[in-house]
């Protein structure tokens, strides 16, 4: 499997957990459940994007690697930072 | 419309969820992140497999759109926001207008894999386009111009990205439309975790929109595959004037 095909499964597990956990959520009414329906949805394309990341460091394709790098990285702390503002 | 056209659908989402379900901005911003990512992630599942969506390019137009968003974050509270808007709009509708007046422009790669080199099957009618992307320092300097706009508007980059990749960068209609569905999805999440993390989610709601966005986003991937780019292209066109009547009518507290 090439780089794109490992990113699309990565996208279609992130979505058919993250959708099948909601619907069950919905229909029981439990919170807990869509809780993390939604959040493994929610972190699908971050998850994506280090499997680029991985697939292009084992081609030694430096320069795409370091752009997927930089990508998690502004990613996650855009994220972090984010966050840090709430807790204040 | 994400997946058809590479747009995240924000513009949409955000005044349907207030006008209609009585939402306040912050929680129907929230609510609709979760519907741009669910949309870009099952549109993207099928665009990356089949080579439309160009990961590699999405990836560096993701950093210099994130470069613009955070500039634009710092400087929005200097700039009127009716003058955002109107700026936003001129560049829609100018995009719109060069896309229904002037052909597409693909150029093919001269010989050899370069790093800008790629190549798509366009499933509508069994053809391998190869193209190589042009202008990249330009195309990326438009992007940082398109994260900013859109951070100081609040409207999703989409609706400026794909005009940049098409028009200034030459990549096909499809493959432009397709990259941008792939990197909504990256743009959305880290808004949509910060909101899940900060409690202001309605999950039972968001679950419903994510479901809703999912099964759109498989009916926008199915008809893309078979749309021809030209009219692909009209359509975009007409969606980016559509899309300027709401933020005008948004900017004039209308909607």
């Amino acid at each position: 499997m090439n780089m794109n095909g490992y990113i699309a499964w990565t996208l279609r597990i992130g979505i058919a957990i993250g959708l099948v956990l909601i619907v069950i959520g919905e229909l029981l009414t439990n919170e807990q459940i869509l809780y993390y329906g939604l959040l493994i949805l929610i972190c699908s394309p971050l998850f994506a994007v280090i499997v680029a990341f991985l697939c292009l460091l084992k081609e030694k394709d430096w320069f795409w690697a370091s752009i997927a790098a930089t990508v998690v990285a502004i990613v996650v702390s855009g994220a972090v930072i984010a966050m840090l503002r709430i807790l204040e | 419309m994400g997946a058809l056209f590479g747009l995240g659908g924000g513009v949409v989402f955000v005044p349907v969820l207030m006008l209609c379900f009585g939402m306040n901005p912050a929680e129907a911003a929230a609510v609709s992140l979760v519907g741009i990512v669910a949309g870009s992630v099952g549109a993207s599942s099928v665009f990356v497999e089949k080579g439309l969506a160009n990961v590699r390019l999405g990836l560096l137009l993701e950093v210099t759109t994130t470069i613009g968003a955070i500039a634009g974050a710092l400087i929005a509270g200097y700039l009127q926001e009716w003058v955002l808007s109107l700026v936003f709009c001129g560049v829609m509708i100018y995009s719109a207008v060069r896309m229904i007046m002037s052909p597409e422009k693909v150029v093919e790669p001269n010989g050899g894999n370069g790093r800008m080199s790629f190549k798509y099957r366009d499933e509508a009618n069994g053809d391998d386009i190869s193209y190589e992307v042009q202008n990249v320092g330009s195309g990326s300097v438009a992007c940082v111009f398109a994260g900013m706009l859109s951070s100081m508007t609040g409207v999703g980059g989409g609706a400026i990205k794909v005009p940049v990749m098409n028009l200034i960068m030459h990549v096909p209609m499809k493959a432009a439309s397709s990259t941008s569905s792939y990197m909504i999805g990256i743009t959305a999440f880290s808004g949509a975790i910060t909101y899940f993390f900060s409690g202001q989610l309605d999950l039972a709601f968001a679950g419903g929109i994510a479901i809703g966005a999912f099964a759109g986003a498989i009916a926008g991937t199915y008809l893309s595959r078979r749309l021809s780019t030209g009219h692909i292209r009209k359509y975009f066109s007409v969606v980016l004037v559509f899309m300027s009547a709401l933020v005008l009518l948004r900017t004039g507290g209308i909607l």
